[in-house]
């Protein structure tokens, strides 16, 4: 769909951002490229000419090369995942493990593609074996192995952690299906807004993520608020696409503006949380190097 | 995907032995 042009100093006044709405981030803020596009594609396309000769033989022939094919497709669908399900891991300060090891299963499978795809019934079997023994070892060093730890989990409750996840994913959804409605709304200058609403309420997860013991003060927020929020969004973008109704788009704007204040507001009081559990460790630490009977001067030396 | 050059240079060996072995079907015949 055609989406009209307007960035911040395009002449259309109503839509410049007012003084007094609070400072934003970037909306790619701490993005980074996707590993799951260009040249993971390409793994897809690599297998065709095996379409292409197989119908040039008798059926067994045919018949192992379509098997071929429909391996390596499968490598390369399982490698986009693999990627995707890792870079996830990444983003995240608190991840449990991909439950299946997309990569290394995608390794295995080009081996065997690879294997299947040099088989000809009647000939020696090494050739094969090469092939899918070096497409394996090259898959292998070219992405990698899944991560097989979970990471940042020491010392958490894994109820705890498990219902922050739940939590998280659950928002993420809200979040997504925000993003959807206002994609047909197709006007860049509201969907800039979402994304930058979503880029507030993400500060909210990791902040979560990282202290679940939170979850409890912000569950609200990525429960109840967040549903609203994307009902608030399906009805607008209705109205919109139906009525270009002004006031409904102004309303919904400070509506926005709303939710991003009281987003980032919540994540500043559970930062300052964190603050004060940090304040109480070094007291805590210190008192006990003072009663160790070590005091320190205002040069930092011990006495 | 972005990564260091061994990663690359693997990939791109890959790429041109699925390529090849898709296409020739590894000169065995096969393919």
């Amino acid at each position: 769909m055609a989406e009209r042009f307007g960035g911040p100093y395009s002449p259309d006044n109503s839509r410049r951002e007012k003084p007094g709405t609070p400072s934003r981030k970037h909306p790619f803020e701490g993005r980074r490229p996707t590993r799951a596009g260009g040249r993971v594609n390409m793994l897809f396309f690599a297998p065709f000419p095996l379409v292409l000769t197989a119908f040039g033989e008798n059926a067994a022939g045919l018949a192992v090369d379509l098997a071929a094919f429909g391996t390596l497709i499968l490598a390369a669908w399982l490698t986009r995942e693999g990627e995707l399900a890792h870079e996830a891991y990444e983003a995240r300060k608190v991840a449990r493990r991909p439950a299946i090891p997309r990569k290394i299963f995608a390794s295995v499978l080009t081996g065997v593609g690879l294997f299947l795809g040099g088989f000809a019934p009647g000939v020696s079997v090494l050739n094969p074996v090469i092939f899918g023994l070096l497409g394996a070892v090259l898959h292998f060093l070219a992405f990698g192995p899944d991560p097989l730890k979970d990471k940042g989990m020491e010392g958490v409750d894994r109820f705890q952690q498990h219902r922050v996840g739940r939590a998280v994913e659950e928002g993420e959804k809200y979040l997504a299906s925000m993003r959807e409605a206002i994609q047909r709304v197709g006007d860049r200058h509201l969907i800039r807004r979402v994304e930058q609403f979503q880029t507030t309420a993400r500060d909210l997860f990791r902040t979560v993520e990282e202290d679940p013991r939170d979850l409890t003060a912000a569950r609200r927020y990525l429960g109840v608020y967040l549903m609203g929020a994307r009902d608030a969004t399906v009805k607008f973008a209705d109205i919109w696409t139906r009525t270009k109704d002004q006031k409904a788009r102004a309303d919904y704007e400070t509506l926005l503006t709303d939710l991003e204040t009281n987003f980032a507001a919540r994540t500043r009081t559970l930062l300052l949380d964190d603050r004060s559990d940090l304040d109480v460790e070094i007291e805590v630490l210190r008192d006990r190097l003072a009663r160790e009977g070590l005091s320190i001067n205002g040069k930092g030396e011990a006495q | 995907m972005s990564g260091t050059g061994l990663q690359k240079l693997a990939f791109f060996l890959l790429l041109a032995l699925t390529f090849y072995v898709a296409a020739t079907g590894g000169g065995t015949g096969g393919g």
